[in-house]
């Protein structure tokens, strides 16, 4: 399934994120920026990446270190759009925006996709919750920042943002509590176990 | 072996990246970097024509020689405009009690130059005390100017959805030769004081 329809849906998403009217509809809301054309991208690399994984000829041997070292790329690349200034430099420079375009598929998504499969249950349940208190923080600070952040976008959006991370933040530990719990039950030896 | 050394090269870059990205942890937002960036490389001020409360007309070359302290505003704006308009206030009551005036120039700029006419420049100034030489209301002739002023300084207009705009509202601090070199918040007397004497 995965295997058949994953690079058209991976397709289909990034024609989506970067198709020009629909990507500047994207960009003109803070929440939809960083939310869902984001995340497209990302979701669009990661499909790529698991496929990539699946072929056991690609980087053959590697182990769980390799995949620590495809997260963390993802993680810096994730890190860097969500300054700020970037994001604003992505809404008001073409140049720019493709880089993000470009980088959130290459040096996120595909990285994330292939070295997800490479780490072990309690190294992909530390990054889980990792993601969620960093998104909850970013929450947070978003709904509470004083100032105006982006020259794009009006300060009114800020809380939207920080309501919205809170939200998919709270989806997210859900997840993964019943995850851990559900995989308790099956297997008590191994709390933290999360399936491929 | 190789997974370390991968680990490594990730974490420099990545760490390279971000450096870069912030200007050395200086600047994480559009506004920061635009202030850093004037600082480090000053740029030239167009000189373009800017029409006045009465109808007259000004180049902004003829400020060559002082300090202008520049703002960009709206007469319609109910916020932040009226919070630069009284930290100008209060530095052109400075500026005349130590006998600054003619060395220095505050500059107001209209970027809604369709809704702001002389009789709404010269309306908006009296709330104020009034136009006179050490303070100008004026407002570009035409939009590609406006365009080349904002471009310069880096204020992004935005509409609000309700008749009015958000714009990023500063001191921009232009030296005698006409270089905008510094940017300041706009409630900033004291330090645009201290940079305007620096600059003189």
């Amino acid at each position: 399934m995965m295997r058949r329809y994953g690079a058209a849906l991976a397709t289909v998403l990034l024609v989506i994120a970067v198709v020009p009217p629909l990507s500047a509809w994207w960009e003109a809301s803070l929440v939809r920026h960083l939310l869902l054309q984001v995340p497209m991208l990302v979701l669009a690399g990661l499909i790529f990446g698991s496929l990539l994984a699946r072929r056991s000829r690609f980087l053959p041997g590697s182990g769980q270190m390799e995949g620590v070292a495809a997260v963390l790329l993802a993680a810096f690349c994730l890190a860097f759009w969500m300054l700020p200034r970037w994001l604003d430099a992505a809404v008001a420079d073409p140049r720019v925006d493709a880089a993000k375009a470009g980088s959130l598929v290459l040096l996120a998504g595909l990285p994330l996709g292939w070295g997800w499969s490479r780490l072990r249950p309690v190294a992909r349940a530390f990054i889980w919750a990792n993601a969620v208190s960093m998104l909850a923080a970013m929450g947070v600070l978003y709904l509470t920042f004083p100032d105006r952040l982006c020259n794009n976008y009006l300060a009114s959006e800020q809380p939207e943002l920080g309501r919205a991370l809170l939200g998919l933040a709270l989806v997210l530990g859900l997840a993964g509590a019943a995850r851990a719990m559900l995989d308790g039950r099956t297997r008590p030896g191994d709390p933290l176990a999360g399936g491929h | 072996m190789r997974g370390l050394a991968s680990l490594a090269v990730v974490l420099m870059l990545g760490a390279a990246a971000l450096w870069w990205g912030t200007d050395g942890l200086a600047a994480f937002t559009a506004e920061g970097a635009r202030r850093l960036e004037v600082v480090r490389n000053p740029r030239p001020v167009q000189p373009v024509a800017l029409e006045d409360h009465r109808g007259g007309v000004t180049d902004f070359a003829s400020f060559a020689g002082k300090v202008v302290l520049l703002e960009f505003i709206y007469t319609r704006c109910p916020t932040i405009c009226s919070t630069l308009g009284s930290t100008f206030e209060r530095i052109r009551a400075e500026i005349v009690d130590s006998g600054l005036a003619g060395r220095v120039v505050l500059v107001t700029v209209s970027f809604d130059p369709e809704h702001d006419g002389p009789e709404e420049l010269a309306q908006y100034a009296e709330r104020f005390g009034g136009a006179d030489e050490s303070w100008r209301f004026l407002r570009p002739r035409s939009r590609p100017e406006l365009e080349a002023l904002l471009e310069t300084a880096e204020v992004t207009v935005l509409p609000d959805g309700q008749g009015g705009f958000v714009h990023n509202a500063a001191i921009q601090v232009v030296d005698t030769r006409g270089r905008l070199v510094r940017i300041l918040d706009a409630t900033a007397v004291d330090e645009a004081l201290v940079v305007a004497r620096g600059l003189m």
